[in-house]
């Protein structure tokens, strides 16, 4: 019985060119099932891959006994075995994913409006390709989490939501990562898409260097909005925070420069936070289509 | 401090908060806008708030300050200290101008006289205004008010001011100063009154550069108003005229005329002296700021007094006044001495022969030896033998009685001169006994007394003599050579007394003693000679008929009477004894034979001593002259005080600062059209503008 998505950010013409594309994992995961991706075990089927001189309490299944009875020593032939892909989706909920909503002068709507259409296109991909996808909204110290699954009804689920997903004032995103991190029994693939405005920056860091101590692929997703890049033009303005942070009333022409600076000292430093824990770091622009994105990072995933 | 519109300045205290009005009131109004980086915002706005506040603080005070300075400009300061009161500022006032009208006063500066200049500001201080009492004193070599007291009778002052006239008088400052304390004393103690003293005047370097403020009372405030554009101004003027020495019919005598060149470039003048029928005339170049002497001679012809008058010819120079000067000179007869002696005329090597044959060496004839040398005994002394003779001489005269002595005291104080040649002891107590008769007019610088023991005193020679005296100056190089070769014997010891004058002592012998004493005697003089010139060398030297002549002649010149006064100065003169008494005399001026009925050219009137004139103030410039009959019997000249020709002021900073002596006194100048005080605008308007660079330049610096 096949459950059709009624996802708004589910466009499968547009996800139609790149059906044909799957999203490749550049380690080796576990898996629930059997499937495409190369599996932490070896096991005895699969592509052959190595020998190993044999230890009591082996399998004698797996004995080369051709080689034994040409060396007289015992070798046991090591397999690569193939399992399924878990990826677990990580979505950043705090209230600074809300800037840039869509208005008249702008139509590419919000952060999270980009991450909502990314994480289920992706999540379309990851179940065209036969792997599990599970998905979890990272809030203040909760989240909001659902495990991966292969169906089709689970991915309708999870795109419906992430259709849902509301933002909550936070200023901080280690502990839900921390809790997630309690959750996810299996690994797999961890892919978190946030803005990364957070005050726990090295926290952060600290949090996803357990996923990665586990054998998790960490795949970081920076998005920016343009419009955070540099401070908008005009004599003054009353900047109201989105995150419970307040107002505050300045000349925006004063800190311009300044500001420009500041930003860009903060992506250097979450990039550099991202790598240091051997996170796989992309710095996403919403001022880019989100197609153009999802291909280019799976053109680049394909190998 | 004052202010000419002072409701500027309030206008500026209102408007002073208007920038920082502005600066509220045209912030922009802020545009909500939501900010995911709002934290990012708030870092940098705190490491720029203190840089912002401070541009604001800085920005909003240079406006301010400019505001400010343009109403203070707009209202135009005046740091002019305690400046005399106004109308805006009335209450209780007491002042006195004191109006300049000295001769220096006539002076035109800019084609415009300088009491003109005065007049007009002068009168803006005796303007009506409520608590005003004011007078007015007319300063010259006495001050006159216009009223007794302070009053409030502006028009008289002003119509005083108006008709006040340039005198021919040196501005006298101290009775002036005093006259105004004098007129301001009357405050009530503990009142709230104020005392102004404006002078106004040129402020000449002569007359002011020793004014003495401290006989004005401390809390009088004192503004001085200056009438000179410029620190001098250019002028030639004749300061002297007159014939130095004694002029002698049929000898040579000189005219002497002084000339100030007071411009900063040496003048080629020319003077011209006219003197009864007779015009002579002087030409030379003045050196620049110094005062040159050009001379002539003249012979005159007839005994009698000769007046005039000596002219500038082609000068044109701020002041006019002093290119001409009136001069009288009085022309005597050849001189007559009368010698008292005991000696026989026979005796041919007498000193007293000797001493005649010097008095008239070129009379070859006895009878016109007789004629200018009368030899009386000492026993027939009387006034009428003796008063047509113009020096006494006595040579041995012996003992002479109480009756001789006084006789002859009396004729020396009365402008006859003794020639008195001391070579018997008995001259010691002749000499005592005559000084004791002029006791209080007269002191000889020594006290002759006869040898110790009788001895004689012999083969003396001159050690010390003074080579300045005339007497001895005209020798020139020569003098020591002619003096050495002198001895000396006869004579007296002689004593130097402590309260004579040692400048009387014109030579001295090598024991001490006075060999030539001269000094005066009220109008004569008393020449001593202490040798016996018979028992001398003196006599047969070269040196005797100059030495005596120039000896005589300095005798007579110190009798000589002054002919000149300035003009305005206190006339006190006591007449020639040639003149008699006062009945019959009348002052005339100039040609004129008519005396004026006011006696304003002063009074004539016997004294002790003769006839004296006297005046509180010398008349105007000219000659006058004491007549009886129509016969001169003598004449004075006066001028203006050559003070009153050197036209150079005195700066502000000196007298307000060297001369106020720590006093509060305020300058302006009448030919400041923006006094100094006046010009503080023209330095707020620069602040104003100042501080609208300095707000460019802040914004600048803070890239705003």
């Amino acid at each position: 019985m096949s459950v059709a998505s009624r996802s708004p950010y589910l466009d499968l013409r547009a996800l139609a060119s790149v059906s044909h594309m799957r999203f490749i994992t550049r380690q080796r995961i576990e898996g629930s099932f059997s499937g495409r991706h190369p599996s932490r075990r070896q096991g005895g089927a699969g592509e052959f891959v190595d020998f190993r001189e044999y230890t009591g309490g082996e399998d004698l299944r797996r004995l080369d006994w051709k080689v034994y009875g040409r060396t007289g020593k015992a070798f046991v032939r090591l397999h690569q075995d193939e399992t399924n892909l878990i990826c677990t989706l990580a979505v950043d909920g705090s209230g600074s994913m809300q800037f840039g909503g869509r208005s008249n002068s702008d139509s590419r709507g919000s952060k999270l409006d980009y991450a909502k259409y990314l994480t289920t296109g992706l999540s379309h991909v990851i179940q065209q390709g036969q792997d599990q996808v599970g998905m979890a909204v990272l809030r203040e110290a909760e989240i909001e989490y659902l495990p991966p699954g292969g169906t089709a009804s689970h991915v309708a689920r999870l795109q419906s939501n992430i259709e849902q997903i509301n933002t909550a004032p936070a200023s901080t995103l280690a502990p839900a990562l921390r809790k997630l991190f309690e959750r996810a029994s299996r690994r797999g693939v961890l892919m978190l898409v946030s803005d990364f405005l957070a005050d726990d920056l090295i926290d952060v860091a600290a949090a996803l260097r357990l996923f990665r101590h586990r054998g998790w692929e960490v795949v970081a997703l920076h998005l920016v909005h343009p419009h955070e890049e540099q401070l908008p033009d005009g004599m003054a303005f009353r900047f109201e925070g989105m995150e419970n942070d307040g107002s505050l009333s300045c000349s925006p022409n004063e800190i311009r420069a300044a500001y420009q600076q500041r930003f860009a000292a903060h992506l250097t430093a979450v990039r550099q936070a991202m790598l240091s824990v051997g996170c796989d770091y992309r710095l996403v622009s919403t001022g880019i289509g989100y197609m153009q994105t999802l291909g280019g990072f799976l053109v680049e995933r394909s190998g | 401090m004052t202010f000419v519109h002072p409701w500027a300045m309030f206008a500026g205290v209102l408007l002073a908060g208007l920038p920082v009005a502005v600066h509220f009131l045209t912030r922009p109004r802020p545009v909500a806008h939501p900010l995911s980086t709002l934290r990012f915002v708030r870092e940098l706005l705190k490491q720029c708030s203190a840089r912002s506040r401070l541009r604001d603080a800085l920005v909003l005070a240079c406006r301010t300050l400019m505001v400010l300075a343009v109403a203070a400009a707009i209202a135009r300061p005046r740091f002019d200290g305690d400046v005399v009161s106004s109308a805006d500022n009335p209450g209780e006032v007491r002042r006195v101008v004191v109006l300049d009208v000295s001769q220096s006063m006539g002076a035109r500066d800019g084609g415009v006289q300088l009491l003109d200049r005065a007049r007009a500001k002068a009168n803006e201080f005796l303007r009506y205004q409520p608590g005003l009492r004011a007078n007015v004193l007319l300063a010259g070599a006495a001050p006159q008010p216009v009223f007794e007291q302070l009053s409030t009778n502006f028009d008289s002052l002003q119509a005083a001011v108006r008709d006040a006239q340039v005198g021919p008088q040196r501005l006298e400052l101290r009775p002036t100063l005093e006259a105004a304390a004098k007129l301001l004393q009357a405050k009530a103690p503990g009142s709230d009154t104020r005392r102004e003293l404006v002078l106004v005047s040129d402020f000449q370097r002569r007359n002011w550069g020793a004014v003495d403020f401290s006989v004005v009372p401390a809390d009088v405030r004192i503004e001085l108003v200056a009438t000179a554009s410029s620190a001098t101004l250019p002028n030639v003027a004749i300061v002297r005229a007159e014939c130095p020495g004694r002029a002698v019919v049929g000898r040579t005598a000189q005219w002497e005329v002084d000339i100030a060149n007071g411009t900063p470039n040496p003048r080629e003048v020319g003077v011209d002296i006219a003197v009864g029928e007779t015009a002579y005339h002087l030409q030379g170049r003045c050196l620049p700021q110094r005062v040159t002497t050009l001379s002539g001679e003249f012979l005159p012809t007839a005994p009698g007094w000769l007046w005039g008058q000596a002219c500038l010819t082609g000068n044109d120079d701020a002041l006019a006044t002093d290119d001409q000067r009136a001069c009288a000179v009085q022309v005597r007869r050849q001189p007559t001495y009368a010698l008292i002696t005991r000696q026989a005329e026979s005796q041919r090597t007498s000193s007293s022969y000797l001493l005649e044959c010097a008095l008239a060496p070129d009379a070859a004839l006895k009878e016109r030896a007789a004629a200018k040398v009368l030899r009386i005994s000492p026993q027939s002394l009387d006034r009428e033998t003796l008063a047509p003779a113009e020096v006494i001489a006595l040579d041995h005269p012996g003992k002479i009685d109480d009756v001789g002595l006084r006789l002859l005291a009396n004729l020396m104080r009365r402008g006859k001169t003794i020639l008195y040649v001391t070579a018997e002891p008995v001259d010691a107590v002749n000499l005592k006994l005559m000084s004791d008769v002029v006791a209080r007019a007269w002191q000889l610088p020594v006290e002759f007394a006869a040898p110790v023991g009788g001895q004689s005193r012999r083969a003396m020679f001159l050690q010390t003599f003074r080579r300045e005296s005339p007497a001895f100056k005209i020798f020139g190089e020569q003098t020591d050579a002619a003096i050495g070769g002198l001895r000396f014997s006869g004579g007296l010891v002689s004593r130097k007394l402590e309260t004579g004058l040692s400048d009387d002592v014109l030579a001295s012998y090598a024991d001490g003693s006075a060999a030539i004493a001269l000094s005066g005697v009220e109008a004569g003089s008393l020449l001593v000679l202490n040798a016996d010139l018979a028992e001398s060398n003196l006599s047969a030297s070269g040196v005797f008929l100059p030495l005596l002549e120039e000896l005589l002649q300095q005798s007579l010149n110190r009798r000589r009477m002054s002919t000149s006064l300035a003009s305005g100065e206190r006339l006190d003169i006591q007449l020639p004894t040639e003149v008699g008494t006062a009945a019959g005399l009348q002052i005339t001026s100039g040609e004129s034979n008519d005396s004026p009925i006011d006696g304003r050219w002063g009074r004539l009137a016997d004294d002790g001593a003769g006839v004296r004139w006297s005046s509180t103030a010398a008349p105007a410039p000219g000659v006058y002259r004491v007549c009886r009959g129509n016969e001169t019997v003598f004449a004075l000249a006066t001028g203006v005080h050559s003070d009153e020709s050197q036209l150079e002021y005195l700066s502000p900073d000196v007298l307000t600062n060297r001369l106020a002596a720590g006093r509060n006194v305020h300058y302006q100048s009448t030919t400041e059209t923006e006094p100094d005080a006046d010009r503080w605008w023209a330095w707020l308007c620069a602040i104003g503008l100042g501080c609208a660079l300095a707000e460019l330049g802040l914004h600048l610096i803070f890239r705003s």
